[in-house]
């Protein structure tokens, strides 16, 4: 627009040159035309630009990564006449604090025009999508108006999921805490009883149901039950470096939870969050996978390298499962000794770029190396 | 384990943003839209090349209508976001119009000749000359400068930095405009402007084409900016030419733009509803009136004449039918040997107005002709041909040289006076040379050229009261003319205002018995009606008169040594003499209509019929008696002199548009509005003609664009099919197959729900496959939810399913529609 300003002042100069040194009637007409100029534009752009407004809409609210979002803008005006626009839209990621402007310019013509723009997020995250800076202007360029810019859409990129091509081998063992109870087998919570059997030896004593037992002239024990309790969980480690490594993560975690449930394997995900606290979130659910992965695209990378998720989970008391999926970008965590001493079986998931080969040992700690391609990483998975 | 891809290569970009585009194009007004187009593409060519070609010539009403309607045309099509159709109007048009033919194409070149000739004359003549500064000169260059420069410089900087989308709109207004007006005006008025200009706007548009092609921008941003750096720099040449260029040739004293001013005023008078309306060849001499007179100057005549007057023929009338002269149809001269003479290499001059006294002086006459619409010019009696003119028959009008305008011809300066010389010195040629032809040439005219209409019968009477006999055949002639000439004088008054004859009488016997008022034109009919009827050849004449009075008003008057040429012992001689040479400029006040009469021997002589001209010729009535004709020249002296000076032309110098000279095309009068000039009837139905090939060159085009779009869109489409990429390709297909439903009415195709969508495709279009319907949903379902590539054969399975529904859609609709489907919408 400056420079649309520029040259119509040099122009005007040169025709005010050529009137003063050349007197001559048509070189004053000239310059009143080209006086006049501005004022016709100005004209020109307030008709055109009359109630004029942008109508910003996504088509849809999540998307995979790489999918096409589909970002229309409608403009609206009162009147026919064509008018030049401009305005940047700009798409950020909140996740990986990226932000991608495009400036866009055209002409509208007639009252209602779509302009259809295509997003593509290579990464995972909330990605936010608004108008700035809109103006209409003058053929000219010399005059600009700013128009109403539109609400901000919101559009989130979920993790993409993955099928893997695994099997459950180990069924998920009992633990005493849980709220429902084995109808397979017996436990120790009394408030439950499983089943009332004869009294065997090395049956305890205080199990005996004294009041069977006294009407019968032998002796019967009662059975507690076991009290169930998910046992598999999958621990995110947040040390990441870059990310496309975050992308494989998220990835990975997703579609382990999605090959559990398809499993009928209810799981626990557990995360840090801003606080480096641990948050636990049980999924039994496809919708509560999906708010999983919604919460996954809120979680921070890891700030304190010292301070691990690993060491804090492993010690807390939320230790208490069956089987331990550790999911980590730090190669170096393999070693840890705590996760390694382990009397549960430890699966490790380590994301890497390096070609290696994945490892079992006696004590039933496995680690496997996924790269982007989490299929065929995990070929073969046993859980 | 198979690393598909390193993650560290991964892109720096994480968020990417396509271009954008306009998506909304409601399909329910697509046919609409298509006839738009053509009716833009129609509105806009016709209007830019109308312009373009008549050299902004035409009338200002006219050419404000041309110019409204192109604008109304490119911003329609920038309202209905057809830019590419906007813009590409201007170099359309020109191909466009041309092939219409409408506007004269001999004009056109003309202009183009013209122009040329100037600059190679400019060159010729002024390589070596370096003027001093002069004021005109320094006006030229400011108004030229000025225009160009504000119209040139502000349509690139507009072009350069502006939306390139409808930046063409203001561009042209901004540099359509004031060129308009700058030539309307006369500050540039020649080609090289108009090549300027249009050179300008091309490269304007080059940079707005490239900025359409989509992938173009993105790949090739260096590319666009340096076209348009380079469109800047040619631009700024062109104008920076084109001023200085100007400015030197006004320095150097060159008087193009006068010429200019008349060609362009010539043309602004043409009578455009001639152009479309039955165009009458015939005049019809009951017309009231006269033409209005601009006086502007048609001719420029130098020549060594000094006081005599002299007749410049431009074309006669053969037959008088109807109270109109006609020229001959063609195969009258079929009958006789005298279509020998249409050849163009033999003259009716030839024959007669040379001689072989070795002494007769020829001089050189140069016509010029300000302005030439047609390829006919003026000759003066007695002219002769070397060879190098194109003669037809008797008319005595010349084809014209096409390269240039200006002719230069010889003729015997005597000729009007020769009666004397030439009786007895004319018979060489005739008999030795072309003793056939002329014999023949005799007898055809004394066949053709006697006898009058059985209406007539007063004229009759009063021509065998008139009529001498008992002298030999010459003597009788020359006394018939001057009994003719007398009663002409007694009994009829010259007047501008005869009034209009009333229906159904005739014009001749109305004028000599009823009304006895009128102009050149009257008496000239009149004295040609008699002699015929007297049963001497006589024929009606046309052209331009140069009488003492335009003699006294020479201008540039030299003396000079002049080669002429002269005939002796039957060879052209060559040589030197002292003579002066006056140029005399004629205007339409100088257009006249005189008798003809043919004197065997002889050819045809003038003779003058209108009272108050006889003076101004000494032709043939007048050299019979020397005494009686000098005693008549006093008396008729002051006549004359009164009458020349209040009493202009009254004949039309018109074209003549004969079909009888067979070489003349029909050429549009500048003086066409209201004629009363001799004209000939023309078989040809000029206009009609016109209208039907405009019409058929419109067909023609809009068939020919259509299937050639067509072809361009429905070739792409499958190229589009045929990538690298097979999800890419069958995508393709499936927007493909989208679009064609969504003339069906059938938007149930949802990518969400593809089996219950094709199942509904299935029970709609019986014609689909069940099975077939099946396979495709799962290549699409794969294609759109899974996330591997398809196969070739699944591709392959799909395009053949589209196309073959496609087809069969087509082919099972109405004929209307399958036309709009096809040539209309594109869709097959």
């Amino acid at each position: 627009m400056i420079i649309g300003k520029i040259v119509y002042i040099l122009v005007v100069l040169l025709i005010f040159g050529f009137s003063i040194l050349y007197i001559d009637n048509l070189a004053v007409a000239m310059l009143c035309a080209c006086l006049m100029l501005p004022i016709f534009l100005a004209a020109i752009l307030l008709i055109g630009s009359y109630k004029m407004k942008f109508i910003p809409n996504a088509l849809g609210e999540s998307f995979y990564r790489q999918d096409e979002i589909i970002y229309k803008i409608g403009i609206e005006k009162f009147f026919s006449l064509p008018i030049g626009y401009k305005f940047v839209l700009c798409v950020e990621n909140k996740y990986t604090n990226e932000t991608q402007f495009r400036k866009i310019m055209g002409i509208a013509f007639g009252k209602k025009q779509e302009i259809t723009v295509k997003i593509k997020s290579e990464h995972c995250g909330h990605l936010k999508i608004y108008i700035k800076k809109a103006k209409a202007f003058d053929y000219l360029k010399i005059f600009g108006k700013s128009v109403n810019n539109g609400e901000i859409c919101d559009v989130i990129v979920l993790p993409n999921i993955i099928e893997i091509e695994g099997t459950m081998v180990t069924m998920p063992t009992f633990d005493d805490e849980g709220n429902q109870y084995s109808k397979t087998k017996s436990g120790d919570d009394p408030s439950e009883i499983f089943n009332i059997r004869q009294f065997k030896d090395g049956d305890d004593p205080r199990r005996i149901h004294w009041n069977l037992s006294g009407r019968t002239d032998d002796y019967f024990v009662k059975e507690y039950g076991q009290p169930l309790m998910n046992s598999i969980v999958i621990l995110i480690d947040n040390q990441i470096s870059s990310t496309s490594m975050q992308d494989v993560l998220f990835d990975l975690v997703v579609s382990l939870s999605n090959f559990l449930l398809k499993n009928g394997v209810e799981h626990i995900v557990c995360k840090q969050d801003d606080d480096l606290s641990l948050n636990l979130s049980s999924i039994t659910d496809e919708e509560e996978l999906f708010e999983t992965a919604d919460g996954l695209l809120s979680m921070p990378l890891a700030k304190n390298p010292e301070k691990s998720i690993l060491d804090d989970f492993l010690n807390s008391e939320y230790n208490r499962h069956s089987h331990l999926i550790f999911v980590t970008a730090n190669e170096s965590s393999v070693n840890n000794p705590l996760l390694r001493q382990q009397s549960i079986p430890v699966t490790a998931m380590v994301i890497t770029d390096k070609i290696k080969e994945n490892f079992q040992t006696e004590d039933n700690f496995r680690c496997f190396y996924i790269n982007n391609d989490i299929q065929a990483s995990l070929s073969g998975l046993e859980l | 384990m198979k690393i598909k891809r390193n993650i560290n290569s991964a892109k720096e970009k994480g968020i990417q943003i396509s271009k954008a585009y306009v998506s909304n194009n409601p399909s329910d007004n697509k046919v609409f839209m298509r006839l738009v187009r053509v009716l833009v593409i129609f509105m806009g060519t016709f209007g830019a090349l109308y312009s373009f070609v008549s050299g902004y010539k035409l009338d200002y009403t006219i050419h404000f209508f041309i110019t409204v309607s192109l604008l109304c045309s490119l911003l329609f099509g920038t309202l209905y976001g057809l830019k590419r159709v906007a813009v590409c109007v201007f170099p359309a048009s020109a191909l466009i119009l041309l092939i219409i033919g409408y506007i004269n194409i001999d004009q056109f070149y003309s202009f183009l000749v013209y122009t040329w000739n100037d600059c190679v004359d400019f060159l010729a003549f002024h390589t070596y000359q370096f003027p001093k500064f002069s004021t005109l000169g320094i006006q030229r260059f400011n108004e030229t400068f000025v225009w160009l420069f504000i119209a040139l410089a502000v349509s690139l900087i507009i072009g350069f930095f502006s939306f390139y989308k409808v930046h063409f709109l203001p561009v042209f207004i901004i540099t359509f405009v004031p060129m308009e007006a700058a030539i309307y005006y006369g500050l540039v008025p020649d080609l090289f402007a108009v090549i300027c200009f249009f050179a300008c706007n091309a490269a304007v548009l080059s940079m707005s084409i490239v900025r359409f092609k989509k992938k173009y921008f993105e790949k090739y941003k260096f590319f666009q900016k340096g076209l348009a750096a380079v469109s800047l720099i040619m631009c700024i040449f062109f104008t920076a030419a084109l001023c200085l260029s100007n400015w030197g040739i006004t320095m150097s004293g060159y008087e193009r733009p006068e010429v200019f001013n008349t060609i362009r005023k010539n043309f602004s008078n043409t009578d455009f509803k001639n152009l479309l309306s039955d165009k009458q060849e015939t005049v019809d001499l009951s017309e009231q009136g006269r033409r209005e007179f601009d006086m502007e100057e048609d001719l420029l005549i130098q020549t060594p004449l000094e006081s005599n007057s002299v007749y410049l023929k431009c074309r006669t009338g053969s037959v008088y039918e109807n109270n109109k002269w006609y020229g001959f149809d063609s195969s009258v001269y079929d009958e006789t040997p005298v279509n020998k003479m249409t050849s163009g290499n033999i003259s009716v001059s030839d024959i007669f107005a040379t001689s072989e006294n070795g002494k007769r002086n020829l001089g050189l006459m140069s016509i010029k002709r300000v302005f030439d619409m047609s390829g006919l010019t003026y000759l003066p009696y007695g002219f002769y041909n070397d060879g190098s003119l194109t003669v037809n028959t008797d008319e005595g009008a010349i084809r014209k040289d096409s390269q240039s305008l200006k002719y230069s011809i010889s003729y015997d300066r005597r000729a009007n006076n020769f009666w004397g010389e030439l009786q007895d010195n004319a018979y060489f040629l005739r008999d030795v040379q072309y003793p056939e032809i002329s014999r023949s040439y005799t007898n055809f005219v004394n066949q053709h050229y006697t006898g009058v209409p059985d209406n007539l019968t007063r004229l009759k009477e009063t021509a065998e009261e008139l009529k001498t006999v008992g002298l030999n055949k010459r003597e009788n002639i020359i006394n018939s003319v001057k009994k003719v000439q007398q009663y002409l004088k007694n009994n009829a008054e010259y007047s501008l205002e005869p009034g209009a004859v009333p229906n159904g009488e005739d014009f001749t016997e109305h004028f000599l018995f009823e009304n006895k008022k009128g102009f050149c034109v009257h008496f000239a009919t009149a004295g040609v009606m008699l002699l015929r009827a007297m049963g001497i050849p006589s024929r009606y004449a046309s052209g331009y008169i140069i009488s003492e009075n335009d003699f006294d008003k020479a201008t540039d008057i030299t003396s000079e040594k002049v080669d002429v040429s002269y005939l002796k012992d039957q060879k052209i001689e060559k040589t030197t003499v002292e003579q002066q040479t006056v140029t005399v400029s004629l205007t339409d006040e100088n257009a006249h209509a005189w008798a003809e009469v043919y004197v065997d021997g002889l050819g045809w002589i003038p003779c003058e019929m209108t009272a108050g001209y006889s003076q101004a010729t000494k032709g043939l009535g007048d050299m019979s008696n020397d005494e009686e004709s000098e005693t008549e020249n006093n008396k008729n002296n002051n006549q004359s002199e009164a009458d020349t000076t209040t009493s202009p032309v009254t004949e039309t110098a018109t074209e003549p548009t004969t079909e009888m000279v067979t070489t003349i095309s029909n050429e549009s009068s500048e003086t066409a509005s209201d004629l009363t000039d001799v004209t000939v009837t023309s078989s040809s139905s000029g206009a009609g003609l016109n209208v039907l090939l405009i019409v058929l060159a419109i067909i023609v085009f809009i068939i020919a664009f259509d299937l050639i779009a067509r072809t361009i869109i429905v070739r792409k489409r499958l190229k589009s099919f045929k990538g690298r990429n097979l999800n890419k390709n069958a995508k393709n297909l499936y927007l493909y197959l989208e679009k064609v439903l969504s003339y069906a009415d059938f938007k149930n195709l949802e990518k969400e729900n593809l089996t219950n969508g094709f199942e509904k495709l299935f029970k709609r279009f019986n014609f689909v496959d069940d099975k077939q319907c099946g396979d495709i949903v799962k290549v699409f379902q794969k294609l759109f939810y899974g996330n591997v590539s398809i196969s070739k054969e699944e591709l392959v399975i799909v395009e053949k399913f589209v196309m073959s529904f496609v087809s069969d859609f087509i082919s099972r609709q109405k004929r209307m529609k399958k036309f709009i489907y096809k040539y209309i919408l594109f869709l097959a």
